[in-house]
C-alpha cells in the first residue's frame, strides 16, 4: 500500500482576544445617586467628574474610598444548561484631593481605577478558545486646577497620565499525546495620556437665608487614553515540540488599548431648609465614545506566531444618570438612584467574559457626617439583567445573567475651611 | 423617622444581596416522538467509526464514531437507551499516526493490534447484538441481493464475509448466505441512521476510478469497487428502507459527501506541488492510459505525494499512475453519480417519510469553513482540524461534527431537543511531541 508523505502548509489557530470594562465607581455620593455628579460637585470626587466644579470646594479635602465589586454571571449554551463564571471580586479604589489656594483658584489631584475587569471561568470550560481569564487594570492620575472665572462659572482641567496592565489567557487547539490543548498567557503593561476639562456653574438660587433652591449645571469632557502595550509578553505552554516554531515558550508582542472618551452633562437642583434638612436631586448624561475601542490587535514578533486582530466594533451609547440626597441636620443623609445603562456592545459582539447589557441598575447610599472634619459614606449597587447575545466572530451564542452587588466605603476629611459652605448664601 | 430608614434601607439591601442566583435550570429533554431506546446505526466506514486509515481505539478514536457521540446524546433523553459497539483494542486494524522524526513531522504506519485477523477484532463474538452495523468498505449494493440477480447473494456474502471489517456479524456460507439486510430486519429498532452509498461512488474514486476487477472462482470476474448503477442503488435504498419502515423504527438517512470536498482529493494540487506534473489518465477517460500534463481539473490522490517523493511525475516517461489521480473526466463521472445517488437518497426518504440529513452540503459547508466556539475548522488536510490523517475519514471532532449535524435534523424532524455535543471536548489532530 502507498504512503502518503506528510504535507504541511500552515497551521494558524487564530488568537483573538476581548477586554475592557468602564468602572463608574468613583465617589460613592455619586454611586449612591445612580453616578450623577457633574451637576453636584459637593465632594472632592469633583476632580474626577467635573474639575469645573472643584471650585465650590473650600479648605483642603482629602476623600479615600473603595468598593467591593462581587459579580455573579451565568451562561446557558444549546450543549450546556449552566456554566458559572469564576470571576474574582474587585476592589477599585479612588483618592481624591481638592484643596482652595485662592479664592478663585483650587488645585486637585486624583488617583483611581477608571477602567478595569477581571473575569474567569473553569480552565476546560466550553469557550476555552475564547477566553479562559483575562484582568484588565488601570490606575490614573490627574493633577488639576480649576478657575471661578466669574461669580457664577468656574472652569478647570486636569492632564491625566494613566497606567495600564493587563493579563489573559486561553486554550489553544493543539494536542499532542499528551496534552489535550495548549494555552496562550499574554501580559503586558504600558501607559498613556489624556485631559479630563469641565466647566461648571451655580446658575440660579432662589428663596433666602432660611429656605432656598439652588440650581447648578456642569459640562465635564474627559478625553480617550490611548495605553500603548509596547513591550507584552506571551508565553506558549503545552504546544507540541512539533508545533514550537509557531507558539515558542516566550515571545513578546506590541499592543493598544483605547479607553473611551466620556462626555457628561450633569444638572442638579437643592432645596435646603437651614439647620434642618436638604433635598438634592440630580441627573447626568454620559455619552461614552467606545467605538474608538473599536480593534484589539496584538503583533508577535515571532514571525511565525499568527497575529492576532479582532473587529470589536462597538457602538458609542448614552447612560442616563438619576438621584437624590435627602441629608437631615446637615449630618445623617439617605441616598438612592438609578442609572439606565445602554451597552456599546451590538449582538454579534458579545463576548463571554463581558457580556455588556442594556439595563437599569439600582443605587443606594448612607452619609454620616462624624464632625466638620470627618464624614464617611456608604454606597451600594444592585445590577441585575439577563441577555442572549453572539460573539459571531467565534460563532458563540449564550445566554447571560449577571448580578453584581458593589459595595462601597469612604472616608472624607476637610480641614482649613473657612465658615462652611453649605448653606451660606451665594453672593447673588 | 431617620432611623425607621436607616434600617429599611439596611434590610433592602441585605435581602437584594442575598439573592444572587444566577445558574440556569437544567435542560427539559425530551425525545419527541421518536424512540431512541434501541438506537441501530447502518453504514460503511463512516458510521463505523474509521479514522486515520483504520478501525483503532488507541485514544478512544472507534469509541467516538459518530453513532457513539448520538447515542451518548440520545441517552440524556432516554436514560434506558443503550448502545454497543463491536469495539477493537488498541491498534485495531492499524493505522497512521505523525511522529517528530528530525525535527519534521512525519506520517507512520502503526501495524494492527495482536488481536486482529481475518474476521477483525478477536473479541468479537457474531453472537452479540451491536448497535452500531457499520461496516467499513461496505457498498449498498453489497448489503441487498440485486434483484433477479440469481448470484447476487453469493457474490455479496464472498465480499462481505471477506471484509474483517464486518467480521462482528454473521455472514453465513457462500451456500446459506446471510445478507447485511438480514441484519437490519433482525435489528428491532426503534431508531437509525442511515449513512450507506459512500462507497458506491468513494470506493472507484479512491482507487483513481479502477474498477479493481477480481476472479473469484466458480463465479467468475466481478468488480470490487465498480460505481454502482442508480436504478439498481434506488431499489436497494428502498429495501432497507421498507426493512425499518416495517419494524415501525423512526430515523435518518444521510447523502454522500462530493469527492471534491475531502482533503484526500484536495490536498496535492499543482499549486503546492509547483511545477508540471505529468499523470497517466484513467481507464474511464476516452483514451486509456493516455499521458498528459496534469491540469487543475485533474485530482491528484494524497497517494500521489508519494510518487512525488520518489521522483514520480515530473517526466512524460515516467507518470503519476493512474490509481493515485482521478483525472478531470472520473472527477465528473463520480460528481454526476454522486449526485444521481443523493437525489435516489432523498426520494425514497421522503417515500418513507424519514428526514435527510445533508452531508453533502454540510461538507462543502465545512469546505469554506465552520468556526464554534471560538475554533475553526475546515475541509484542509491537518491543518482543517476536522479530518483525520486519512485525508477521507474525520478525525473525533469531525465525527463530533456530524453527531450535531444528525441531532439537529433529529430534533426538528421529530420534536425532540437532544443537546449538541461541544465538538471542541472532541479531540482532533495529535501532534508529536
Amino acid at each position: 500500500m502507498k504512503k502518503i508523505t506528510f504535507i504541511l502548509a500552515s497551521f494558524l489557530p487564530v488568537l483573538s482576544f476581548a477586554g475592557g470594562f468602564q468602572l463608574n465607581l468613583q465617589g460613592l455620593k455619586a454611586v449612591a445617586m445612580g453616578g450623577a455628579f457633574a451637576g453636584a460637585c459637593s465632594d472632592a470626587s469633583s476632580v474626577f467628574f467635573n474639575p469645573g466644579g472643584m471650585s465650590n470646594l473650600s479648605g483642603h479635602n482629602f476623600t479615600v474610598g473603595f468598593n467591593l465589586v462581587d459579580p455573579h454571571v451565568s451562561l446557558q449554551t444549546a450543549s450546556t444548561a449552566n456554566i458559572d463564571q469564576t470571576s474574582p471580586k474587585a476592589t477599585p479604589i479612588h483618592l481624591y484631593y481638592v484643596g482652595q489656594v485662592t479664592d478663585k483658584l483650587n488645585f486637585g489631584f486624583l488617583v483611581n481605577n477608571q477602567f478595569g475587569s477581571s473575569s474567569s471561568f473553569e480552565d476546560d470550560w466550553q469557550g476555552r478558545y475564547i477566553i479562559q481569564n483575562i484582568s484588565l487594570k488601570t490606575f490614573m492620575f490627574q493633577p488639576t486646577v480649576s478657575y471661578k472665572i466669574h461669580d457664577l462659572v468656574s472652569v478647570g482641567g486636569g492632564f491625566v497620565y494613566t497606567k495600564g496592565s493587563f493579563s489573559t489567557e486561553k486554550a489553544i487547539p493543539v494536542a499532542s499525546a499528551s496534552t489535550t490543548e495548549g494555552k496562550a498567557h499574554l501580559e503586558g503593561s504600558g501607559d498613556g495620556v489624556g485631559y479630563n476639562i469641565g466647566i461648571y456653574s451655580q446658575f440660579l438660587t432662589l428663596g433666602d437665608e432660611t429656605k432656598q433652591t439652588k440650581f447648578a449645571i456642569g459640562l465635564d469632557y474627559r478625553s480617550k487614553l490611548a495605553v500603548d502595550l509596547g513591550n507584552g509578553t506571551a508565553e506558549f505552554t503545552d504546544i507540541p515540540n512539533s508545533l514550537r516554531d509557531k507558539f515558542p515558550e516566550k515571545t513578546t508582542f506590541t499592543s493598544k488599548i483605547t479607553l473611551p472618551s466620556v462626555f457628561t452633562v450633569g444638572i442638579s437642583a437643592k432645596h435646603i431648609i437651614t439647620d434642618k434638612w436638604s433635598l438634592e436631586l440630580v441627573y447626568d448624561l454620559n455619552m461614552t465614545g467606545w467605538s474608538s475601542y473599536d480593534t484589539l490587535a496584538f503583533n508577535f514578533d515571532n514571525n511565525e506566531t499568527p497575529d492576532s486582530k479582532v473587529t470589536k466594533d462597538w457602538e458609542n451609547v448614552m447612560t442616563h444618570r438619576l438621584g437624590a440626597d435627602f441629608t437631615y441636620k446637615n449630618k445623617y443623609s439617605v441616598r438612592a438612584g438609578l442609572y439606565i445603562d445602554n451597552t456599546p456592545m451590538k449582538d454579534g459582539f458579545v463576548s463571554p467574559e463581558l457580556p455588556g447589557m442594556t439595563q437599569t441598575a439600582y443605587t443606594a447610599g448612607l452619609g454620616y457626617k462624624v464632625n466638620e472634619a470627618i464624614s464617611v459614606d456608604f454606597s451600594y449597587i444592585r445590577q441585575n439583567a439577563d441577555r442572549e447575545a453572539s460573539l459571531d466572530d467565534a460563532n458563540w451564542s449564550a445566554k447571560y445573567k449577571r448580578i453584581v452587588n458593589v459595595y462601597g466605603l469612604a472616608l472624607n476629611i476637610k480641614f482649613g475651611d473657612k465658615p462652611a459652605k453649605e448653606g451660606q448664601p451665594s453672593i447673588e | 423617622m431617620k432611623k425607621l430608614q436607616h434600617i429599611s434601607l439596611g434590610v433592602a439591601v441585605l435581602a437584594l444581596a442575598a439573592c444572587t442566583k444566577t445558574q440556569f435550570d437544567e435542560f427539559e429533554l425530551n425525545s419527541g416522538s421518536a424512540d431512541f431506546s434501541n438506537y441501530v446505526s447502518v453504514g460503511n466506514s463512516l458510521t463505523q467509526g474509521f479514522q486515520d486509515n483504520g478501525v483503532h481505539n488507541e485514544r478512544g478514536q472507534q469509541d467516538n464514531s459518530f453513532p457513539a457521540i448520538l447515542s451518548q446524546q440520545m441517552q440524556l433523553v432516554n436514560p434506558s437507551a443503550k448502545f454497543k459497539q463491536p469495539t477493537v483494542s488498541g491498534n485495531g486494524s492499524g493505522y497512521i499516526h505523525l511522529e517528530w522524526i528530525n525535527e519534521e513531522i512525519e506520517l507512520v504506519d502503526v501495524p494492527a493490534a495482536g488481536s486482529w485477523g481475518a474476521t477483525g477484532d478477536a473479541s468479537w463474538d457474531v453472537n452479540t447484538k451491536y448497535n452500531n452495523l457499520g461496516v467499513s468498505g461496505i457498498r449498498l449494493t453489497d448489503c441487498v441481493p440485486t434483484n433477479g440477480d440469481l448470484l447476487s447473494p453469493t457474490i455479496n456474502q464472498f465480499i462481505t464475509s471477506n471484509n474483517p471489517m464486518g467480521g462482528f456479524l454473521d455472514w453465513g456460507s457462500l451456500f446459506s448466505p446471510v445478507s447485511y439486510l438480514d441484519h437490519i430486519k433482525a435489528s428491532s429498532a426503534t431508531f437509525f441512521t442511515c449513512w450507506l452509498g459512500n462507497n458506491d461512488v468513494l470506493g472507484w474514486a479512491t482507487s483513481g476510478g479502477d474498477d479493481g476487477a477480481i476472479t473469484i472462482p466458480l463465479i467468475g470476474s466481478i468488480n470490487l469497487s465498480e460505481m454502482t448503477a442508480v436504478d439498481v442503488f434506488s431499489y436497494k435504498y428502498d429495501s432497507v428502507l421498507t426493512a425499518f419502515d416495517r419494524m415501525g423504527a423512526k430515523g435518518v438517512c444521510a447523502t454522500i459527501p462530493d469527492v471534491t470536498s475531502i482533503p484526500f482529493f484536495t490536498t496535492v494540487t499543482l499549486d503546492r506541488v509547483g511545477d508540471d506534473v505529468w499523470i497517466e489518465e484513467g481507464p474511464y477517460s476516452s483514451t486509456p492510459g493516455n499521458v498528459r500534463l496534469a491540469t487543475k481539473d485533474d485530482l491528484l490522490t494524497l497517494y500521489a505525494s508519494q510518487d512525488l517523493g520518489d521522483g514520480i511525475g515530473f517526466t512524460q516517461a515516467n507518470p503519476i499512475p493512474h490509481e493515485d489521480v482521478l483525472d478531470r473526466d472520473e472527477v465528473v463521472v463520480s460528481q454526476t453519480r454522486t449526485k444521481e445517488l443523493n437525489g435516489e437518497i432523498k426520494a425514497m426518504a421522503a417515500k418513507h417519510g424519514f428526514p435527510v440529513a445533508d452531508m453533502y452540503e454540510y461538507m462543502k459547508e465545512l469546505e469554506s469553513g465552520i468556526t464554534l466556539d471560538g475554533v475553526d475548522y475546515d475541509a484542509k488536510y491537518i491543518e482543517g482540524g476536522a479530518f483525520s490523517l486519512d485525508g477521507i475519514h474525520p478525525n473525533n471532532r469531525g465525527y463530533a461534527l456530524v453527531a450535531n449535524k444528525f441531532i439537529e435534523v433529529i430534533n426538528q424532524a421529530y420534536g425532540s431537543n437532544i443537546p449538541p455535543v461541544i465538538v471542541a471536548n472532541y479531540s482532533g489532530i495529535y501532534f508529536p511531541n
